[in-house]
Parts: structure tokens; C-alpha cells; sequence
């Protein structure tokens, strides 16, 4: 029997250092163009942001106004007159807001064909399939639907400002009627109402 | 606007008494310079972003004659290399940019514990076992934290976690531990960026779901002890974290910011490797040692560990081949930023990992030891062979 003994040879670390140096080395000349990742919010998730926002936005005054009465004193009492009168200016306001969704549900649904006209045409473009001139037309096609969506958004954002200011006009009305009667339970009540929808939807948001 | 890689080198503590073989300096906030010492090498000096000594204790198995280069050095902890990279990660991210962490280096040389910490299921310094912020958790964790403390309720952060091993890709956030070939739904998503498609995702709550759904993934990864690292990553791990929130810019759109941490498999040399049993042993100073006290006795596993170590090789090779083109097509300006090189996507790794970092913001981490060479006594042992004539 013999037993035969191979010596291996010393595992020299120095040498996969100089290695990982040089793969690092290389590594550190290498130019890169970084892009962001980004995808259009879905018509739910847009609208559910809005919503959100306005919410939150008429949560906030509230919770001044609140605080403005808690400071002041009310009598807790309102005629039937500024009742009525109140319910008129309310019905008004709930139309005036159906309107301002209608127009930004059109306006959004505009947006959205635009959009996936925009993404076809890009996903057309980055395929590589296109030959120079098709590509050239292709973001001239592109171009156009830019401009297009830049236009459409303005229209939509100035129809709705100016059917917020007929809102906050009625608003305004309302807190004058309001909050010279009606005692500060009213308010916390509505506080409440808000408050509600909010995180309900914020829970839709994350699913 | 086109960046460069930021490459940042790091060394782990010495696992024998040996010379020092290399000295790391940082002269300035992104100048780095690692020399090697006690070689025969011609080119000695590098630069690089940032160049990181991290060799704790090292009073205890370096040279002597070496322990004046050892004392200029400033050791980096955790903590510190969070600070120098961690918030630069964090910026990137936030602003919805794809960032991917890379890990590379010779296998036990420190990559997994830079990218996340310690990892094992069954320590108890392991990352995700602590709820708070712990003194070794790597990068990621570090991150983890702190984007899940500013995260709104409007966001959604996913995760994604896999391993690649040998020719097939192991979802590790399936409850079967799915593996199919790694060529099998590998497709670039709308934005240019490699996915795979039948891996599972998760969306995560918040910092204790994400610690929760990691533990689990991470205890189907492949991870085996040999005498380099008593816990070597048997595969290349890719794990995604994507943020998505609401542009700030536009109300239309929601930014996708993600990050790949992807901590690589080391290279080893594959034909010597073994399966091997280790003892640990704690110092006065709270230091954890692991010592190799020789191979497994059962072949078949060290025949395992070999056949990974080929293939873990060859897909290194492959991207060490990738950048040193790559560099070469720059050098002589015949590569515009962002622009790759054909070919260079025969393993996971490259055709995973190569489009999607040029159009990032790359982090490569480049572990390396402290040690000149191993000698005789730590690899000899395993050599002896009987012959009956």
C-alpha cells in the first residue's frame, strides 16, 4: 500500500484581489444613462387621489372652522326660513360639484385614450422594428398627441376652476348661513363624515 | 445626463494570522485608493469612489511587521458605510430611480454581509430578526427602514426575492420554492428593465412585514459552509424592492423607484472546494469567529458544492469578460452612455443584470481580504489520498 500525498498549492488571495481590483476597475469606466420608471396612475387610482385631496383639503377647513367656533358661542338654534334657504344653496352646490365630476370624468377619459395612444406609439418606437423614417413619423405622431393632451388638460383645468369658484361661492354662502346659527356639533358631525371616507379610501388605494 | 458606476472597495477581517496585503485610504468624500502591499505586482495603486478598511481586529492576526500600515487605516463600520452610500441609495430611490446594489467579490469576503448583514436563520444577530436598527445591518436593511418611516399611505412597496442557481432561478418568495430554467419568462418590463415574470411578489405594510416575508424567503436560499465562508451563497440573489408612490410633478402619473440588490455568488476556486464543518468562538470585545476545523466527511456534498462553484465561475467570468469590453469600447470611445455590447448573456447573470444597470444608478461593492495568501495548513488536509496497489 502506498500512501501518496498531494500538496496543494498555497490559495494566494492576493492574486483574486488584484483580480476583484481590475473587475472593479473596469467597472468604474462604464458610462451609464439612468431613466426613471414611471407608469400612469390608473383612471381609479387618479380619481381616488382627487377625491382624496379634496377631501382632505375640506377636512383641513373644517377642522379651523371647528376650531373657530369651539372659541365662539353659538345659541344652537335655526329658523326654518335659513333652513330652507340653506337646503336651497346645498342642492345647488351638490349640482354644481356633479358637473365639475362629469367634466373632469370626460376630460379624464379623453386624457386616458391619449395616453395609450402615447404608450403604443412609444412601445412602437423602442422595439427597435422601425426603419429612420417610420421612427421620425412615429414621434412626430407622438409630438402631436402632446400638444393634444397639454390642450385637453388646459380646457379641463380651467372648466374646473371655474366651476370651483361657483362651489366655493355657494360655500361661502352656506358658512355664512351656517355658522351664524348652528352651534358646533354640526361641524364635528361633518368632520366626521369626511374623515371617514378618507381612510376607506385609503385602503382601496393600497389593495 | 450619464453617471458612472460608483465602485466602492472593502475588507473584511483577517481569518488567519498573514502579511497585509492591502492598504485603503480615503483622501477625499469620493476619493478612494486601495495599494496592494507585500506583492509582485507592477500595478499596485487604484482608485475608486470610495475605498473602506474594515478589517476589525486584524490586531490579532496580522503581521507584525505590517501593524504601522494597519494602524493608518480607519476602520468603517455598518454605520458609517450606510452614511457614506446608504443615503446616497436612499435619494436615488426616492426620487424614482432604478438603483441596483451589486455585490461582487471572492467567495467569504464580505459581500452579503455589506449588502444586508448577517443573514443566517439561525444566529440571533441576524438582520431581520431585530425590529429596531442594529449595529450590523447592511445597507439594504438600513434602507428598508427608513423608506418604510417616510412611507405614506398613497404608496405600494413590493418585494421580489430569487436565487439563481446553476441553470435554474429559485423563487424564493414561493411557499413550494419554486425553480424553473432561468431562460424561462425573462422578459425586459415597459420601462427597459429585466423581470421575471413568474416570480411571486409581495406588497408589503410595513418594516415588520417586510422583516417577516424576508426571514421566510431567505431560509429557501442556498446557502452552504466551505472552507472560505461558513456561510457561502450557493447562487446569485437578486432581490427587488420597488417604491411606488404619486409623482410629485404629475398628478397623472405615479414614479416607480426601485432597487436591486443583487449580492453575487463568490468566485472560489471551484476543483478545491469542500464541504466544510466550523466551530464558533467568541472574544472578550463581543467579536464572533468562525473556525474551519476541516471537511464534511459525506463526498456527495462537497461533489455539489464543486458543480455550483463551476457554474457560479463561468457566470462571473462571463461579467468580468462584459465590463473589461465594455471598458475597452469606452476607452476608445465607441460606446455611448448607456449603450451595451453584443453578445455576453450566455448565464442568469449577464442576461438578468446587464441592461438593466446601464440604465441605473449602479453601486458595485467590491469585498476583498486583508490576507497576502492562505498557507498550507488551512487546504493541504484535504488532499490526501489513498492508494491501495
Amino acid at each position: 500500500m502506498f500512501v501518496v500525498s498531494f500538496a496543494m498549492p498555497q490559495v494566494k488571495y492576493l492574486q483574486y484581489t488584484f483580480s476583484t481590483l481590475g473587475f472593479a476597475k473596469n467597472a468604474s469606466v462604464i458610462k451609464l444613462q439612468p431613466k426613471k420608471a414611471s407608469v400612469a396612475a390608473t383612471p381609479a387610482e387618479r380619481k381616488l387621489m382627487a377625491e382624496l385631496d379634496s377631501l382632505k383639503l375640506q377636512l383641513e377647513e373644517m377642522r379651523k372652522l371647528n376650531a373657530q367656533l369651539m372659541a365662539s358661542q353659538g345659541d344652537g338654534s335655526m329658523s326654518v326660513e335659513k333652513q330652507a334657504e340653506l337646503a336651497k344653496s346645498l342642492a345647488a352646490k351638490a349640482d354644481a360639484e356633479r358637473k365639475m365630476k362629469a367634466a373632469a370624468e370626460e376630460s379624464q377619459a379623453k386624457q386616458d385614450a391619449l395616453m395609450k395612444q402615447q404608450m403604443e406609439i412609444a412601445a412602437k418606437i423602442a422595439s427597435g422594428d422601425l426603419s429612420a423614417e417610420e421612427k421620425a413619423a412615429m414621434e412626430q405622431e407622438q409630438a402631436k398627441l402632446k400638444e393634444q393632451m397639454a390642450a385637453e388638460k388646459a380646457t379641463a383645468q380651467k372648466n374646473v376652476e371655474s366651476l370651483k369658484k361657483e362651489v366655493s361661492a355657494i360655500d361661502s354662502q352656506v358658512n355664512s348661513e351656517v355658522w351664524c346659527d348652528c352651534p358646533s356639533i354640526g361641524c364635528l358631525t361633518f368632520s366626521y363624515w369626511l374623515a371617514m371616507p378618507c381612510s376607506l379610501m385609503l385602503g382601496t388605494l393600497r389593495s | 445626463m450619464s453617471v458612472s458606476i460608483q465602485v466602492c472597495i472593502r475588507v473584511r477581517p483577517f481569518s488567519v494570522p498573514n502579511r497585509l496585503g492591502v492598504l485603503m485610504e480615503q483622501t477625499g468624500p469620493s476619493d478612494g485608493e486601495v495599494t496592494l502591499l507585500n506583492s509582485t505586482y507592477t500595478t499596485t495603486r487604484f482608485g475608486f469612489t470610495w475605498s473602506w478598511w474594515s478589517a476589525y481586529g486584524w490586531e490579532r492576526n496580522c503581521d507584525e511587521r505590517d501593524h504601522a500600515d494597519a494602524e493608518r487605516m480607519k476602520l468603517v463600520n455598518q454605520d458609517n458605510a450606510y452614511g457614506t452610500v446608504g443615503v446616497l441609495i436612499k435619494k436615488d430611490l426616492m426620487e424614482g430611480n432604478a438603483v441596483v446594489i451589486f455585490a461582487y467579490g471572492l467567495s467569504g469576503s464580505g459581500k452579503t454581509f455589506t449588502v444586508f448583514g448577517p443573514d443566517a436563520i439561525d444566529i440571533p444577530e441576524a438582520w431581520f430578526k431585530h425590529e429596531t436598527p442594529h449595529p450590523l445591518w447592511g445597507v439594504f436593511p438600513r434602507l428598508a427602514y427608513d423608506v418604510f418611516k417616510l412611507k405614506e399611505d398613497t404608496w405600494k412597496v413590493i418585494l421580489k426575492y430569487f436565487q439563481n442557481v446553476i441553470d435554474t432561478v429559485r423563487d424564493l418568495m414561493s411557499p413550494s420554492c419554486e425553480e424553473r430554467t432561468y431562460k424561462e419568462g425573462m422578459r425586459k418590463d415597459e420601462d427597459g428593465f429585466m423581470d421575471i415574470l413568474w416570480c411571486q411578489s409581495a406588497m408589503l405594510d410595513d418594516w415588520n412585514h417586510l422583516r417577516s416575508t424576508f426571514k421566510q424567503a431567505n431560509s429557501k436560499k442556498a446557502i452552504s459552509p466551505t472552507q472560505f465562508n461558513h456561510q457561502s451563497t450557493r447562487g446569485h440573489c437578486i432581490m427587488t424592492l420597488e417604491c411606488n408612490m404619486p409623482s410629485p410633478t404629475d398628478p397623472a402619473m405615479r414614479q416607480r423607484g426601485r432597487v436591486y440588490v443583487c449580492d453575487l455568488a463568490g468566485t472560489e476556486p471551484a476543483g478545491d472546494i469542500v464541504y466544510a464543518s466550523y466551530s464558533k468562538q467568541k472574544f472578550p470585545d463581543g467579536t464572533v469567529e468562525y473556525k474551519y476545523k476541516g471537511p464534511h466527511p459525506d463526498q456527495t456534498k462537497t461533489k455539489n458544492l464543486q458543480n455550483q462553484g463551476k457554474k457560479i465561475n463561468l457566470s462571473l467570468s462571463e461579467m468580468a469578460q462584459f465590463f473589461m469590453k465594455m471598458a475597452g469600447a469606452i476607452k476608445a470611445k465607441k460606446l455611448k452612455p448607456g449603450k451595451s455590447i453584443p453578445g455576453c448573456n450566455s448565464y442568469f447573470l449577464c442576461k438578468y443584470l446587464k441592461d438593466t444597470m446601464l440604465q441605473a444608478r449602479t453601486y458595485l461593492f467590491c469585498a476583498i481580504r486583508p490576507e497576502v495568501c492562505v498557507g498550507h495548513n488551512v487546504l493541504c488536509s484535504l488532499a490526501a489520498l489513498t492508494v491501495h496497489v
